[in-house]
């Protein structure tokens, strides 16, 4: 499926959270989504979703409105966003298996059970979601947007949490939906950690789209720089891994939440406020 | 069947969230209880006639308790955004609010199956009708309480501070049922009272209909952010 967001601004208490983005996901590409915190990416994220509705503008999937499909529509979506959207009280499987149904899932054990192996979290599953670490819940978060097998993965920060084995388990797992058809939209701070995955990279900054490359075509230092150019008011020195230059191997072997890397991005957001 | 499908996995997954918590069920059914007993205390020693405020114990303390889990049903929703994972089930957003209505029915009637008993014996009080017109009656006005509740709830839940407002929304609206309430369970403890409590039972029955109706029509609404 392809969505396609035309013009669309996110207006609230008359702040543009989102102001005139024009962008589209396609099927079997994966777009990533970079900018400093506030900059408005998870909310387009939701207007994507059809979840907030845009104040102006259009979003329109495989080129119809949104608002002209029905509720089935969003079986074809698969979310991830920085709150869980799990229920701490249950169980892991249990919050599978209510993921599954509500998505009309067949099997939904089965398939609850399945994705429980595949993030790791088989000696947990029966442990509620309270009791698990950073990185357990956002493994099992993953999981729970991956359940009812979508066409359209929008994911918020999925490398938040995730130590080096399972980012890497990740960027397979996206490698495989993206040669599966799935259009992925990536949100990501550090972007460098997906940037292999990139077909399209794009830049935010206070809801406008300020770039969008082809990612493929584009070298990654060069974006990196040119990333740091809009993240800093002229006159400042760009800060962290972005505009270091500093590439994926880089990053060493704790994956993209070890010490001094994670907090790059939250610097730049900081710059951008002052 | 999709539209089922996912109505019984809400409804589901609030069983076992009150499984494992006991909000829903436990602290109101406890605090139905202790309702009975200030009520009970409050009395001086040696007054009689205890049956006359019997209608008004009973579902003061049934409305009041069944606050705790109402406002909670929502509330609850709004952490870790798990009201927008129930948004984005491929269903009508309608499902959402008949099985969170639903389920807070079935929280309640098993508070008032649990806590009547209690208020008919420590009142002494005989049934003085057919168990069937009981469990009617207490079935029709927890269907109202819950389909109202469940309504507020959901527009509390988008409010800065929804829960402790929540019961200062809900009443007013609730008041039709709490007068049919109390004419109803007068007219099943006086013999012969029935027949002039009937249009009570109408505007009982029109009352679950509005206000299990609207809000499935205009749910999409109200939880829109």
């Amino acid at each position: 499926m392809r969505i396609e967001l035309r013009s669309v601004t996110r207006r609230v208490d008359g702040r543009r959270l989102v102001d005139a983005v024009t962008l589209a996901i396609e099927p079997g590409q994966t777009l990533l989504l970079c900018g400093p915190n506030g900059a408005g990416k998870s909310t387009l994220l939701k207007v994507a979703a059809g979840l907030v509705p845009p104040s102006s503008g259009e979003v329109l999937y495989d080129g119809r409105p949104l608002s002209r499909w029905g509720p089935g529509v969003r079986r074809r979506l698969g979310v991830l966003f920085h709150e869980s959207l799990l229920y701490d009280e249950l169980t892991v499987l249990d919050n599978l298996v209510f993921a599954a149904r509500l998505w009309g899932v067949a099997d939904a054990r089965g398939r609850a059970e399945a994705l429980v192996d595949e993030v790791g979290l088989r000696l947990a599953a029966r442990e509620p979601v309270a009791r698990l670490s950073r990185g357990m819940r956002q493994r099992l978060a993953l999981a729970r947007a991956l359940v009812h097998q979508p066409e359209v993965l929008l994911l918020d920060e999925p490398f938040a949490g995730l130590d080096a084995r399972w980012a890497a388990w990740l960027r397979e797992r996206l490698a495989a939906e993206r040669r599966r058809g799935t259009g992925i939209v990536l949100v990501v701070h550090e972007w460098r950690w997906a940037w292999p995955l990139a077909d399209r990279a794009a830049v935010i900054v206070r809801g406008r789209l300020q770039r969008l490359v082809d990612a493929r075509a584009y070298d990654a230092d060069r974006f990196g720089a040119e990333y740091g150019r809009l993240m800093v008011p002229s006159g400042r020195e760009p800060c962290g891994s972005m505009a270091a230059g500093i590439g994926p191997d880089a990053l060493g072997p704790d994956g993209p939440e070890a010490e001094g890397m994670g907090g790059a991005g939250a610097e730049v957001g900081e710059e951008i406020r002052t | 069947m999709t539209y089922l499908r996912a109505l019984a996995a809400i409804i589901w997954k609030d069983l076992r969230l009150e499984w494992r918590t006991g909000e829903a069920l436990l602290t109101p059914a406890l605090l139905a209880l202790l309702l009975l007993l200030v009520i009970v205390f409050a009395f001086p020693p040696g007054v009689t006639g205890m049956e006359g405020v019997f209608t008004a114990s009973l579902w003061t303390a049934l409305f009041f308790a069944g606050t705790v889990g109402l406002s909670r049903s929502f509330a609850r929703e709004r952490a870790e955004g798990r009201l927008w994972g129930l948004l984005l089930a491929p269903v009508d957003r309608s499902a959402v609010f008949l099985a969170k209505g639903l389920a807070s029915f079935v929280f309640l009637a098993v508070v008032a199956l649990v806590t009547m008993p209690a208020f008919f014996a420590v009142f002494g009080q005989g049934l003085g009708a057919p168990l069937w017109r009981w469990v009617a009656l207490a079935g029709l006005v927890l269907l109202a309480y819950s389909g109202v509740g469940t309504l507020v709830a959901a527009v509390a839940a988008q409010l800065r501070g929804g829960e402790v407002l929540f019961p200062v929304l809900l009443f007013p609206l609730l008041v039709p049922v709490v007068l049919a309430a109390v004419h109803l369970t007068d007219a099943l403890l006086v013999a012969g009272g029935w027949g002039e409590a009937r249009v009570w039972m109408h505007m009982l029955i029109l009352y679950n209909i509005l206000f299990w109706g609207v809000p499935y029509l205009i749910f999409e609404y109200v939880v829109e952010v």
